[in-house]
């Protein structure tokens, strides 16, 4: 489900990958991460005695592809026989025959709406600030870490949303959190915190219970040096900062999950159980286009690339121009984004038509990107001042034959070749032509289309 | 990735079921619940739902305990009633069948399958149900994997397997079951096509007459409900179709001509 969080693994050392092989609801969240394949080859190997070796795995599994595995130091085959880890294989075989993963403390003191509301609100005033629609300002620690991971960027002394910002916003809510906390695991290094802390924290927030409460008092000071973190992405929830107890919220509890982040919340919330509710916007020929929607996310999302026209209470009308469209690709927001953004959230009305788009919108958008890239800039070599039009010729057709010219210009007796083509015509030149020394000029010029 | 159903349907009698072979049981229910976090299983036990972790909202721990619980409680009951040792598999089958059945309609999206273990011989009696039972997990989609401990002779159960698409291992070596159960079971169904898996590469097809719950290797069948029948009856027990007299009488001719005729119980008892 989560590549992002896969490969973030797979650069970690082997040391970091054994220090968390240790922990229980660690060892079972990579283990939930890997493939259906690489499962099985791991728990077909966890109770047997005998070696499986290269030839017996190719015999039994066929496309197995162990290199995820080795990436992710779960399995040695250096030795010509296949074998697990041994921290792996200790915590793995732990979990399957029952030894509880041991839960911290429960009582029931608060609702789970309580939580909900609280996760949605601050994950909410986040993704708000991003877009520029926002009435308070998150905490000094988020909008570091948006800065860092380029979400935004600082303009006149202003946050705008960058591309990736914007890529960022169609992802799902589980993809969002991910990509932020890999961002605070790399930070966390900077601000000497031990990575494995980090990342076992957060998976043992991914396996704890909604609703209830946990002592923060088992947790190590690196640890509660993150829940403040924690609580403004809205993860955790504490009554007070000096609390000792703490509240997963559904945030975190499916954090892990494979299952999307239900989030059963208010009409305003961007966070929908249904695909019903996600699927909102009607585009016609006519480039107008109909948002049901009153989620001032959603809005502001639209109006990035949208100039909305009109708004009722469930119902928003803007038009898709050409100025809009600029903009939007100006803050580096790119057509292919916005098509699949319109793509994605269109309405169950929409999916009757195919192309589910219209095709003249979703052309003429792309146009209006063509027509912002009209230049396209090759790093090359000029070649020019040949003395002969043969030395000339010969030259051309010797770099033709390798497919390096760009462009050349028999007039001006000039042609400009790619960088790689450079030192097969540069060898050619000296063997071929000893004495004459036509200069090549080196440039990187832009060649118009 | 979608999530998947396990539905485990044992029944157990005459203490067919050692602690050792139900620890290495739930490990394999540990297994399928730690592949992901959708996936869910259910446990049926002599036509009574022991849990269902999706229902019962337990954790890893708590369904080792019910389990040995519930075993160690059945046996201490049945030492004073040796009476109570009659098969109960082909309803907790169809049990565990209406139980999915129930979920499918609740949630679409997941797959299921349903793992037999098998530890007693067939009891004929049982075949029209089990049948039954195998046809409605057919036509649902429903997998049915088996797997047969101790040497015993369970030909139904193989024929669920074969027609359901599932496998069927006889596990000769019960101490160390959950290797088998891992390799032959573990894999969810797409999965399964990617692996090089054990066949059964013999299905014993034979069936059980209606009438006197044989096995039978050739027999007369109902024209039109398609039952079967070891000697030729009057009438169908099943649909009530009456034969015709002249039919019934080239039968029992044929009977008398050739009295070595596989069908004749007296030699198929012998065969068998």
């Amino acid at each position: 489900m989560n590549e992002l969080l896969v490969n973030y693994l797979k650069g970690l050392s082997k040391f970091n990958l054994n220090r968390l092989f240790n922990d229980k609801s660690s060892t079972l969240t990579i283990y939930r991460l890997l493939d259906d394949l690489n499962k099985q080859i791991i728990s077909s190997l966890l109770f047997s005695s005998k070696l499986l070796d290269q030839s017996t795995l190719e015999l039994l599994y066929k496309d197995a592809d162990l290199v995820p595995l080795i990436e992710l130091n779960i399995i040695d085959n250096s030795n010509g026989s296949i074998t697990l880890n041994e921290q792996f294989k200790h915590s793995l075989k732990q979990i399957l025959i029952g030894r509880e993963i041991e839960s911290l403390s429960n009582s029931i003191t608060t609702t789970i709406e309580q939580l909900d509301t609280f996760a949605t609100q601050q994950w909410e005033l986040i993704l708000h600030y991003m877009v520029g629609s926002y009435n308070s300002t998150p905490s000094k620690g988020v909008l570091f870490l948006l800065e860092k991971s380029n979400l935004i960027y600082t303009a006149n002394k202003q946050h705008r949303i960058s591309s990736k910002g914007f890529q960022f916003l169609l992802e799902d809510v589980q993809v969002q959190l991910w990509q932020l906390l890999l961002e605070y695991l790399s930070l966390s290094e900077i601000r000497q915190m031990d990575l494995v802390e980090v990342l076992s924290f957060l998976f043992v927030l991914g396996t704890l219970e909604l609703g209830k409460d946990y002592s923060i008092e088992s947790l190590t000071n690196t640890q509660q040096a993150m829940l403040s973190d924690l609580r403004d992405y809205g993860l955790v929830w504490q009554r007070k900062t000096s609390s000792k107890r703490f509240y997963p919220t559904r945030l975190a509890t499916t954090l892990t999950s494979s299952a999307p982040p239900l989030l059963p919340t208010t009409e305003s919330s961007s966070f929908t159980t249904s695909s019903d509710n996600k699927r909102f916007i009607i585009l016609e020929t006519n480039y107008r286009l109909y948002a049901y929607t009153s989620n001032p996310l959603q809005i502001s999302i639209l109006n990035l690339f949208v100039t909305l026209k009109a708004r009722y209470p469930n119902l928003v009308i803007g038009v898709i121009t050409r100025d809009s469209i600029r903009s939007a690709l100006s803050n580096g927001i790119t057509a292919e984004q916005i098509i699949g953004y319109l793509t994605s959230h269109a309405h169950t009305q929409m999916h009757r038509n195919n192309p589910l788009l219209p095709v003249t919108v979703s052309d003429q958008i792309r146009l209006w990107e063509l027509e912002k890239n009209r230049l396209k800039a090759d790093d090359g070599v000029l070649y020019a001042e040949f003395r002969s039009q043969p030395d000339y010729e010969i030259l051309l057709n010797y770099a033709k034959s390798y497919d390096c010219v760009l462009w050349s210009n028999d007039i001006k007796r000039m042609f400009f070749v790619t960088l790689e083509g450079h030192q097969i015509v540069r060898e050619f030149v000296r063997r071929r032509i000893p004495g004459n020394n036509n200069s090549s000029t080196s440039s990187q010029t832009p060649v118009s289309l | 990735m979608s999530a998947n159903h396990l539905s485990l349907v044992a029944d157990i009698k005459n203490k067919n079921l050692n602690l050792n072979v139900i620890k290495q049981l739930l490990v394999f229910i540990n297994a399928h619940l730690s592949n992901s976090d959708l996936n869910s299983a259910s446990i049926h036990i002599n036509t009574s739902i022991l849990l269902d972790t999706q229902e019962d909202d337990i954790g890893f721990g708590d369904i080792s305990e019910r389990f040995i619980r519930y075993v160690n409680n059945y046996y201490v009951g049945c030492r004073n009633d040796v009476s109570t040792a009659s098969s109960t598999l082909a309803s907790t089958l169809a049990q565990s069948l209406c139980h999915v059945n129930r979920k499918i309609v609740q949630e679409s999206k997941s797959t299921f399958r349903i793992l037999v273990v098998a530890a007693s011989d067939d009891v004929p009696p049982e075949y029209v149900s089990l049948m039954n039972s195998i046809f409605a997990a057919q036509k649902s989609k429903i997998v049915i994997d088996v797997v047969q401990i101790y040497n015993c002779n369970t030909i139904f159960l193989q024929q669920a397997a074969h027609l359901t698409g599932g496998n069927f291992i006889q596990a000769t070596d019960p101490e160390s079951l959950v290797q088998y159960l891992i390799m032959a079971f573990l894999p969810s169904q797409p999965l399964r096509a990617r692996l090089v898996q054990p066949r059964s590469d013999k299905v014993d097809f034979r069936a059980a007459c209606f009438c006197h719950k044989r096995i039978v290797d050739i027999a007369y069948i109902c024209s039109v409900c398609l039952s079967i029948f070891c000697q030729p009856p009057q009438r169908c027990s099943t649909c009530n179709s009456v034969f015709p007299a002249k039919t019934l009488q080239k039968f029992t001719g044929s009977l008398q001509t050739h009295s070595h005729a596989p069908f004749q119980p007296s030699s198929l008892r012998e065969s068998l």
